[in-house]
């Protein structure tokens, strides 16, 4: 009476719930097959992998190649001593090879022994029948219209017929009788799989043909799909290192300060007559100004350092966000040879920072002098939102797309020069913006240490998308870098 | 340490024995699984197959945070459903199939008369995207949000698929009742 309460789907899951159907041995031999095969493959990938045997056959090499090369070389000299110590060692060798043989064949023959013992043990309770070996062996398949032949089979040696045995089969799931041994399958019967090399034919037992149908369920989503979420949040701890690229451009720079040092009518003169520069004395001395010197501002790439922490999250298999907090500091070098002087104070500051950066105007004189260089340092916090795709490579390696923009904050900034005073500037008390945006992007390859930790090594491009100063003048500064970056995360549930 | 975890590891140290016992282990219900999704008996080997070569290959990502036979039935349903897909046989909406919501119980079936092969046989007769579909909400236990998603078709097609299978297959029951009865 109470099934009649149990749904339809109930009844159905109930009927299935412990159901069991033992597959043809054939299933387990190819199986076999193909785990053999990529083993093969594993092993002669772990001799190109492993640095310490690479190095030992390198040393070995390197070694013999030096032994055979010193021996040709003292050939000549000792040839009649070594002919006849070769002579004596050969006749030592001859005696001593059949022993050897005979060792190596005494080891093989008690390792057979071994492992047939071991596997018989294995598989004692496995019972089979000759009958049904030979003919699940013999079995050819024809799947989806593409032949697939198995070893030396033949379709006239079936005896019973293949429908009486999946009755029986499936009358006794609970005995799983058809079950045979292995290795007696293996020793008596050859499987060879023929191959249908045409493009695009081919079984898809053993794998998939590269197009992707109408859907993809991969095995990675079979395999991400049942896992915990113990992959899906992560914690990390990076730094990194880049060029740094402050990336200002000023294009009416020469105009104003030329324009400015001109109308700074009153110092052109002295400078003239102190004569200021080695280029000032080849000027023409008919002209009260100074147009020999051209005004210069130019910039040279300087390095950016980062560290901080981040924290990610998978959203989807394989997509995941990750945000977090990195402080940076960057310097780049600008050379420049137009100052402006404070006629209130005396102060010297570097004319691109007196009129593009400071935010107040004060009463300067803009003079044309030797060129020096000035070091500047950026300072920001970086706040990244991005947006990241993992593709696995092979095992515990996976590569990782970046992308997503930064909110970055100016902290402070430093204008450091041989002829110029250094101060800071902040946010408050130049054109630097406070807030700025950048746009990131890169790669990052993950490797997998254990079930919990990672460690991921990666390049990333940074450029801001809106300018860092506001300035009325003609300047915009979009810092780029593009670097390294590395560090450890650590997986979370 | 339990008996499936000390198995899976020596599969993961690719331990021939290992992996063989635990093909003895979990064959048998991943292969009624397969036969459940696949209409004859050698795609049903060949998705078995497949899917324990992956299996192996990926034990090293299972984190014993379900039921191992879950997480290996799972497996086989995916590669199933794979194979199907590659051979473009996809549900498709049709309006004339959907019967809309139904409420009224069938009742006892009485499944447990029926040998594991009828079932089977039964499930097989179905259309390919009512197979799916009946398989995996009717026995997997999966909602048709999820269905939908998996195959990527609309929830719609799931439920009209559903209730196409729900149809036919009380239908077949129903037949396969009164000829028992008849042979008694």
């Amino acid at each position: 009476m109470e099934s009649e309460f149990k749904s339809f789907e109930n009844q159905w899951n109930e009927a299935f719930k412990e159901a069991s159907v033992p597959p043809p041995d054939v299933v387990w031999a190819n199986i076999e097959k193909e785990l053999d095969k990529k083993n093969k493959k594993r092993v002669a990938f772990f001799w190109w992998r492993n640095p310490a045997l690479l190095s030992g056959i390198a040393a070995a090499l390197v070694l013999g190649l030096t032994v055979l090369f010193i021996n040709n070389n003292q050939t000549k000299k000792t040839s009649q001593i070594i002919e006849s110590k070769d002579s004596s060692e050969q006749i030592d060798l001859q005696n001593k090879k059949p022993q050897i043989k005979l060792e190596k064949l005494d080891v093989s023959a008690s390792e057979n022994k071994f492992f047939e013992e071991n596997e018989k043990t294995d598989l004692a309770t496995i019972s089979s029948t000759k009958n049904k070996k030979q003919n699940t062996i013999a079995r050819k398949f024809n799947l989806l219209g593409r032949n697939r032949k198995i070893g030396s089979a033949d379709a006239s040696n079936e005896g019973p017929s293949p429908k009486n045995m999946e009755t029986n089969e499936l009358s006794n799931p609970a005995k799983p009788e058809a079950v045979e041994s292995y290795l007696a399958a293996n020793n008596s019967e050859k499987f060879e799989i023929n191959k249908l090399k045409q493009k695009g034919v081919k079984y898809f037992a053993n794998r998939f043909q590269p197009f992707r149908s109408y859907i993809s369920v991969d095995f990675d989503n079979e395999v991400a799909d049942t896992k915990t979420s113990k992959d899906k949040m992560w914690f990390g701890l990076n730094t990194g290192i880049a060029p740094f690229n402050p990336n200002f451009e000023n294009n009416g720079f020469i105009g104003a300060a030329l324009a400015s040092a001109r109308n700074d009518a009153a110092f052109v003169y002295k400078a003239a007559e102190i004569s200021m520069s080695p280029a000032d004395q080849a000027s023409s001395s008919n002209s009260p100004l100074l147009p020999n010197s051209m005004p210069e501002s130019s910039f040279r790439n300087g390095r950016a350092v980062n560290f901080g922490f981040s924290f990610g999250k998978k959203i989807k298999n394989r997509l995941g966000i990750e945000s977090g907090l990195r402080y940076m500091q960057a310097n780049a070098y600008m050379s420049t040879n137009v100052y402006a002087i404070n006629q209130n104070t005396g102060e010297v500051s570097s004319y691109f920072r007196s009129n593009y950066l400071d935010s107040k105007n004060s009463n300067t004189q803009t003079v044309l002098s030797v060129n020096a260089t000035n070091k500047q340092l950026y300072n920001y916090f970086n706040v990244p939102f991005l947006l990241n795709y993992s593709i696995p490579l092979i095992k515990r390696l996976n590569i990782e797309a970046l992308g997503g923009v930064s909110g970055d904050m100016f902290v402070f900034g430093n204008f450091d020069s041989q002829n110029s005073q250094s101060s800071n500037l902040t946010a408050a008390n130049s054109n630097f913006n406070l807030l700025n945006i950048s746009g990131l992007g890169g790669l990052r390859i993950n490797y997998n240490i254990n079930k919990s930790w990672e460690a991921n090594l990666g390049s990333t491009y940074q450029q801001a998308l809106i300018s860092g100063v506001s300035s009325k003048q003609d300047l915009s500064f979009k810092p780029k870098t593009f670097g390294i970056n590395y560090g450890v995360r650590i997986k979370m549930r | 340490m339990s008996n499936d975890k000390l198995v899976v590891e020596a599969c993961i140290r690719e331990e021939r024995l290992a992996q063989r016992q635990l093909y003895e282990q979990f064959a048998g219900k991943l292969y009624a699984v397969s036969l459940r999704y696949m209409k004859s008996r050698d795609e049903a080997q060949d998705v078995l197959q497949d899917a324990l070569v992956k299996i192996f290959k990926n034990l090293h990502t299972f984190r014993f945070d379900c039921p191992l036979e879950a997480w290996l039935k799972r497996i086989v349903i995916n590669t199933a459903l794979k194979a199907i897909q590659k051979r473009g046989q996809m549900p498709t909406i049709d309006i004339t199939d959907y019967h809309g919501e139904y409420d009224e119980n069938p009742g006892n079936l009485g499944l447990e008369n029926l040998k594991m092969e009828t079932l089977l046989g039964l499930i097989n007769e179905l259309p390919e995207g009512c197979r799916m579909v009946f398989n995996l909400y009717a026995i997997e236990g999966y909602k048709h949000q999820e269905i939908a998603e998996m195959l990527n078709i609309n929830e719609g097609t799931s439920k009209s698929q559903f209730s196409r299978a729900r149809m036919l297959l009380i239908e077949k029951i129903e037949k396969e009742n009164i000829r028992l009865a008849k042979a008694n």
